[in-house]
Formats: C-alpha cells, sequence, structure tokens
C-alpha cells in the first residue's frame, strides 16, 4: 500500500470543503484535498443547452438512487417520509442547486432560550456574521439591502430581476402587508442566469495555491485513529487500489448523510460504534432535512415564468419566528419560485392527469406552461434521535463500503407549520388572482438539506463535536459541513454552511494547536 | 425495425400531438427527424407502444419517454422561445415602491 503524508486533509470538495480549503490556502500547510466524484464540465449542465431539461431527468437528477452514477451510493429511503436528494462530485450539491443563499436568523441559534424547544447553538449570530460577509462577497450574491427580516446585510449585488411574476406576487404580498423581499441569489448574470456553484466561486481561488493537491475518483472509506488522535485515512481508487494518507488533521465535508456513513464506517478497537461516537453515541442521530409544502398558483395571463433563474424570485419570512397564538413553535419560509421548463411542465401535469394526448394536447399545456406561480414552504425541522441515518452492510459502492438507511418520519409540529404555510400561500396566491390552485406536502424528492447528524455543542454527552467543530472524542478531527448544525432553521442551509467552514478553518490557522 | 413500423410508430404518436398547428408548435412527425433523445429510445418507445396490457409503470414510462422525445427537440425548444413574449429583461420594476426599506424590523432580536 502506497502512504503519502500531509499537513490536513479535506474529505470532499463540495460546499463546504471548497470554502474551508481556500481558507486554509492562505497558510503554507500543506493539504490534500480528496473527493470520491469526478469533475464535469459546467457546459454540459447549463439552462442554456437544449439537453438541460432532459439532464435532469437522469445524469444530473438530483436522487443518487436514479442517477447512479459511478461515484454515488444508494441511498435506502423505505423507511423514509422524504427521499435524500445530493450530488457526489467536485461542486457537490451545489451542481443541482436553486442558488438561494438566505442566512439563519439570530433567533435560530437560541431556540432553546427563545422557544424552549432543543438545543442552543454553542455560536450566535453575531460570532458567525463576518464570515457569512465573507463568504458572500466572494460568492457575490445579489439581493436588496435593509431587508426587515434580517440585520444589515451588506456587500449586495443589485437584485436578480423579479419577472412579471415575482412582480405579481410582491404586490400580493404587499396587500396582505406581510413581509416579502428579493431572495438572496449566487446567481450569474452574464451566464444566462447560472447559479454560482463551486465551480466558479471558490475552486479557481483554490487551484491558485501551490499547496494544495486535488484528487479526484478516490473514496476514503475509513479515518484511521487510534484513542487519542486521527492519524489519515484510508482510501481507494477506482481499481480499487488501496492508498494511505497520513495527516495531522482530518477535515471532513461529505454532508450530512456521506459525514455520519464515514465516521460509522471507521469503527475500530477504540471506537466500536463507529469513530468520534463514544462520549455521545449521536453520529448519524437528529436528522434533519426540511420538509418542503409545494403550493403552486395557476393564472390567466403569460406570466413567463419559465424565463429567468430557476431559484427562488422573492421569499417572505412574515411566519419565520414564533407566534404564541400557533399550534406549533418556529416558523417557516415561503420562497417564490420560477415556473418550470416545457418538458418538466409536461411530465407533471402528465403525472397528475391534467393533460391528455390527442386533440387538446398544446391547449392543456399552454393553460399552464408560463402560467403558474409555485411557492414551496420550507419548515423548521426541530432535531429527533428517531431521526437517523445508518449503514446498510446488506448493499455495498463499487469501491466495497456500505450504503446507507434513512429513518425520517416528518414530525407533529413541522407538520403543523407546513399546514399554516400551506394555507398563508394559498392565500397569497388568491389576492395575487389564480384561478387555480394547487397544494400538497411534504414533497417526497425534496430531501436536500441534510442537517444535524453530527451535532455542534458544548457539552461532549449530547454533541459530537465542539464550537469550533472538533469532534469531542478526537480534537484532530474537524468537521465542517452541515451535519453539525445544532437545529436547521427555516432557511436553504448554503449560506450557514460555507460561513461555518470558514469561521471553524480560520481557527485552525490561529490556534494550530489545539489540533 | 423496419422502417415501415418506425413510420406507422411516429404517425400513431402524432396523433397524440393533434392541436399543434393552432399552437403554432411542430407536429410530432417533424420534431422525430431531428430529436436525439427520439433516435436514442425509439426501440423501448416501440416495445412499450405495441405492449398489450401495459401497468402503469410501463404507461407512465412510455408517457415519459414520448414527452422526452417530444420537448428535448432542439426545433421544438425554438418555436416555444419564439412563442414567449420574452420582455423579462426590459421590464423595470419600480423595486422603491415595491419593497419598503424603512419598514420595521420583523426578526427577533437576540
Amino acid at each position: 500500500m502506497h502512504r503519502y503524508n500531509y499537513d490536513i486533509i479535506i474529505v470532499g470538495l463540495g460546499a463546504s470543503g471548497a470554502a474551508s480549503a481556500w481558507m486554509l490556502s492562505k497558510s503554507n500547510l500543506k493539504i490534500l484535498i480528496i473527493e470520491q466524484g469526478s469533475q464535469y464540465n459546467p457546459k454540459d449542465f447549463h439552462k442554456k443547452k437544449d439537453t438541460w431539461e432532459i439532464s435532469k431527468l437522469k445524469k444530473f437528477h438530483l436522487n443518487p438512487n436514479i442517477r447512479k452514477g459511478k461515484c454515488d451510493y444508494k441511498i435506502d429511503n423505505k423507511l423514509s417520509d422524504i427521499d435524500i436528494a445530493n450530488f457526489n462530485g467536485i461542486g457537490g450539491s451545489t451542481v443541482l442547486y436553486s442558488g438561494h443563499f438566505p442566512r439563519l436568523h439570530p433567533s435560530d441559534f437560541k431556540v432553546k432560550n427563545v422557544d424552549n424547544v432543543s438545543f442552543n447553538w454553542p455560536i450566535s449570530y453575531n460570532e458567525l456574521e463576518q464570515y457569512y460577509e465573507m463568504n458572500e462577497k466572494i460568492v457575490g450574491i445579489h439581493g436588496l439591502g435593509d431587508d426587515p427580516a434580517y440585520p444589515k446585510i451588506k456587500n449586495l449585488r443589485s437584485p436578480i430581476n423579479l419577472g412579471k411574476s415575482g412582480e405579481l406576487i410582491s404586490r400580493a404580498f404587499k396587500k396582505l402587508n406581510w413581509h416579502c423581499w428579493p431572495s438572496y441569489s449566487a446567481i450569474d448574470l452574464k451566464n444566462n442566469f447560472s447559479v454560482k456553484t463551486v465551480y466558479n466561486t471558490y475552486l479557481p481561488l483554490i487551484k491558485k495555491s501551490k499547496n494544495i493537491t486535488i484528487k479526484k475518483n478516490l473514496e476514503v472509506v475509513k479515518i484511521l485513529s487510534d484513542e487519542k488522535k486521527v492519524k489519515g485515512v484510508l482510501c481507494y481508487d477506482q481499481k480499487k487500489n488501496a492508498l494511505r494518507f497520513n495527516s495531522q488533521l482530518v477535515i471532513l465535508a461529505c454532508n450530512g448523510i456521506g459525514t455520519p456513513r464515514l465516521l460509522l464506517n471507521s469503527k475500530n478497537k477504540y471506537f466500536k460504534n463507529g469513530i468520534a461516537n463514544n462520549s455521545s453515541g449521536l453520529v448519524g442521530k437528529n436528522l434533519m432535512l426540511h420538509p418542503l409544502g409545494f403550493v403552486e398558483g395557476t393564472f390567466n395571463q403569460n406570466l413567463n415564468s419559465d424565463y429567468g433563474p430557476e431559484g427562488c424570485c422573492v421569499y417572505s419570512h412574515q411566519f419565520y419566528e414564533t407566534n404564541k397564538k400557533n399550534n406549533f413553535k418556529r416558523g417557516y419560509t415561503m420562497q417564490v419560485l420560477r415556473g418550470s421548463g416545457p418538458l418538466e411542465t409536461s411530465l407533471y401535469l402528465k403525472k397528475i392527469n391534467k393533460i391528455k394526448f390527442g386533440k387538446n394536447f398544446f391547449n392543456n399545456f399552454f393553460e399552464n406552461y408560463n402560467k403558474t406561480i409555485p411557492i414551496a414552504i420550507i419548515s423548521e425541522d426541530l432535531p429527533k434521535l428517531s431521526n437517523y441515518v445508518s449503514l446498510n452492510e446488506d448493499v455495498k459502492d463499487s469501491f466495497g463500503m456500505p450504503c446507507v438507511k434513512i429513518k425520517y418520519k416528518v414530525d407533529k409540529n413541522t407538520k403543523e407549520i407546513l399546514k399554516a404555510g400551506i394555507k398563508s400561500a394559498r392565500k397569497v396566491l388568491e389576492v395575487a388572482g389564480a384561478k387555480k390552485i394547487f397544494s400538497f406536502a411534504p414533497v417526497k424528492h425534496t430531501g436536500w438539506h441534510l442537517m444535524g447528524t453530527a451535532k455542534m455543542g458544548n457539552n461532549k454527552k449530547n454533541s459530537v463535536v465542539n464550537r469550533y467543530g472538533q469532534c469531542h472524542d478526537l480534537k484532530n478531527l474537524v468537521i465542517v459541513d452541515s451535519s453539525i448544525f445544532t437545529t436547521g432553521g427555516a432557511v436553504n442551509p448554503i449560506g450557514t454552511i460555507q460561513a461555518l467552514a470558514l469561521k471553524i478553518s480560520e481557527r485552525i490557522l490561529k490556534k494550530k494547536d489545539d489540533y | 425495425m423496419t422502417i415501415k413500423n418506425k413510420d406507422n410508430l411516429i404517425k400513431e404518436i402524432s396523433g397524440y400531438f393533434k392541436d399543434y398547428k393552432k399552437f403554432k408548435m411542430l407536429s410530432f412527425r417533424q420534431c422525430a427527424k431531428e430529436s436525439v433523445f427520439f433516435k436514442n429510445n425509439y426501440s423501448k418507445i416501440y416495445r412499450l407502444f405495441y405492449l398489450k396490457n401495459k401497468n402503469s409503470e410501463q404507461i407512465h414510462d412510455l408517457n415519459e419517454l414520448i414527452l422526452c422525445s417530444y420537448f428535448s427537440s432542439k426545433n421544438v425548444i425554438k418555436s416555444i422561445k419564439k412563442l414567449n413574449n420574452f420582455n423579462y429583461v426590459k421590464r423595470k420594476i419600480d423595486i422603491k415602491n415595491l419593497f419598503n426599506r424603512n419598514k420595521k424590523k420583523i426578526y427577533l432580536k437576540i
């Protein structure tokens, strides 16, 4: 077996791994990034391409069980209300996301104090604020300042054009006197509204560093340790050759499913239930997925809703904080999306029997295409021990590593939030003049926010990592991805993931002796 | 598959998109000529199309293959783009009027 030595190994080159690598590239430390997937050409998956919609059905499908890429591992969702969505490869899930970049609210970090639910984060909004700013500057976020839903947000680029549909729905929110604001968007206006992914934000910056080596198509199957220290990682290449990399510090950036999978698979004689899992036993537990509600209004007029960036154009945090009159704690975001493309529209209409082949096909099609406004309800999803990721020893991936099983049930509080969110969204669409409104929840295929499975906290009995992302059981094993979220809030996590990765990595540079 | 069989299949599927002229769209026959997806999948479509007693999964698969064949055609995409009056970029929205930047903060201050 070949052995190689590095100062730091980062496992995963998605949103968090890339941000972490960029911060660490400021040092002269010898860094290795290992990515199990390959590098794809961003031009292959671009809204401008005629094959865009077809790609989303297979090669770039959200669900790895359908996509079946070489580096994908099967996820057993049989015991889950929601199917897991991810992307394995350089860029991680930023390859498929919609570029919506909101922050958590200050109250999200203190839910125990504010609402007597779950746990407080061991850090505050104020501590994370400068890293949100740093990240938003690097990515280049569009938005409008002075948003009543947040403390001041600086460095925003001009808001994305709302389009006809965004304007119409914003007026409806205004009539109701409800909060509504242009979304925080990572969209490249000069490149046909493509989303800004790791490829066009952090990756070019990382590649400038001579100290960083990127190895792709290499799967880390085990983290190697004794009882006190991590020693390195064991990998397999695509020819199933075993490779060992030694390092002073290992950083995990494999998302809320990949990270617990690796920790659980790394059991050894010192950590019999998975590495870093002795003190709390919480590795893989507390999975949060942000169950989604979907409400769609169909209008008489053409709203050009398929034109523009795919993601959210405006959003509302009117019902984000806890209201004592409600029968639930915490709240939700209403995200106003763009309409879908012609293929997706036709497939969706066919699936729900709203279009028939024959003499009225296009009549039905054009009654809907470009005439819809969808609103997604993102609900707070509080952590539960009964929602978890575990290894599926019966099913192995192409490298021989066990795949995963998900057990996840939408809880009562979340169901109530979704119910209220749908009611509110229907009201906005009614006021906007929708002639038909359709809604359901939870949406099965939307498990794309993977959080909480190696939770952050001050007490090693009820958390896996400390406020610096260090595992309580192994100080030189650090986690920077969304698995460390203590709670999930009710917004897309990307901005918080990258801000946390920057904060944790900056601390590594400042306090090297603590690892 | 013989050319005759392929022609019959295209003819049958063309009947699925009967009102194309009224909406200035292309016929299935026109799009089948250049749809890469259709070329790559027509044997599968043929098999499913003429399969007797199709189950719901097979019906779903066939529908998906037909819709993908049609809507992935370059000319169909072009005609849809032409039909849309994309005045999106030209529209100027009065942001100041729509979003009040002096409104009271609604987030909980900790």
